[in-house]
């Protein structure tokens, strides 16, 4: 198995994890959804939106794209049907991406500048293992505001998924 | 850069992130660290001890040794209790995963029976890697968050940071 696989995989529990967030997150009410709740992103809604938010402004760099959709304005996405379809398209888009990788694309240098526009350069593995870290990372927030009103997404355990995925019961 | 780079890459990060949170909870009291929170563990040193805890157990099902059970706060002061286990594991991890290769990544290793879902079945040696990696930033997510509450915002734990202050730029 390669580092490009493991990467696949790292991405592929993502948007298992994610799936699971987001279907906990359908059993609260629209007052539950944005109530605050200590997260970074203060609310479920706002916890979300900033990870896929994430999601989608990193791509945008790995691209090339130069942040053609800024994570200020991206993660400003309100509504769980409005984020739901956000990670959807987000999910085809890194799919996409993903398929197209290459290990010698994984360790080229990637020049990119921060919102602020700071400009940086660093090996594409890296941001790319960063953006798998910060959705677990906020999902984990987010999983405790929603246990907190009482809808436990479950153990997002990574072995759970790869039994669950060797099951076949992970599309 | 191998897969086997990358898991190690991922194990540095983990000690790290593992010691800014251990000195992050400096500032905070014995009653602090063992009192209730809303995270999953009841307490951060409860949540401390299954962060480790998890590094323990799995540490030796890869080794193929027993379990030596998890580590003991006891009554005294908890934080140089921890400090002193994560030290030993995260010195053990290293080396384990320093004679660690590629081939050896890919191995089976049976998973442990304390939940159905788990019984009878096997992983790769890098999947189960995997786990402890994605636990710690877990359960991390939880204690920050706990401590931020405590009025002690703990520093980001971005892995872009990490890895921007480890190899500039």
């Amino acid at each position: 198995m390669s580092k490009l696989e493991l990467i696949r995989a790292l991405y592929d529990y993502n948007e298992y994890a994610n799936g699971r967030v987001l279907e906990a997150a359908s059993k609260l009410s629209a007052d539950e959804l944005e109530r605050k709740q200590g997260a970074s992103f203060e609310s479920v809604e706002g916890n979300l939106g900033h990870v896929m938010g994430g999601q989608v402004a990193w791509l945008e760099r790995w691209r090339g794209h130069k942040n053609r959709l800024p994570l200020t304005e991206v993660q400003s996405l309100r509504g769980l049907e409005a984020i739901g379809e956000a990670f959807a398209a987000s999910r085809a888009d890194l799919q996409e991406f993903l398929s197209g990788l290459t290990e010698e694309r994984l360790d080229s240098m990637l020049a990119y500048r921060d919102s602020a526009g700071k400009p940086y350069e660093r090996v594409l593995w890296q941001l790319m293992l960063h953006v798998a870290n910060h959705g677990s990372y906020h999902r984990a927030e987010t999983a405790m505001a929603l246990t907190a009103m009482g809808q436990n997404p479950g153990d997002l355990d990574y072995v759970y998924f790869e039994i669950s995925r060797e099951a076949g019961h992970v599309g | 850069m191998s897969k086997l780079e990358l898991v190690r890459a991922m194990y540095e990060y983990n000690e790290w992130a593992n010691d800014v949170i251990l000195e992050a909870c400096a500032p905070i009291s014995e009653e602090q660290l063992r009192g209730k929170q809303t995270i999953s563990h009841d307490s951060i040193s409860t949540l401390l001890v299954h962060i480790v805890g998890a590094q323990v157990f799995w540490l030796a099902r890869w080794k193929g040794e027993p379990f030596p059970g998890f580590p003991q706060v006891g009554e005294g002061p908890v934080l140089p209790t921890m400090r002193e286990s994560f030290a030993a594991y995260h010195s053990e991890l290293r080396d384990y995963i320093g004679g660690v290769t590629d081939a050896r990544l890919d191995e089976m290793i049976p998973l442990p029976e304390w939940a159905d879902r788990m019984r009878g079945k096997s992983l790769t040696l890098w999947q189960v890697m995997m786990q402890i990696s994605e636990h710690g930033i877990h359960h991390r997510a939880e204690i920050q968050s706990a401590l931020t509450a405590l009025g002690h915002p703990v520093q980001d734990l971005d892995y872009i940071l990490y890895a921007a202050d480890r190899g500039g730029s």
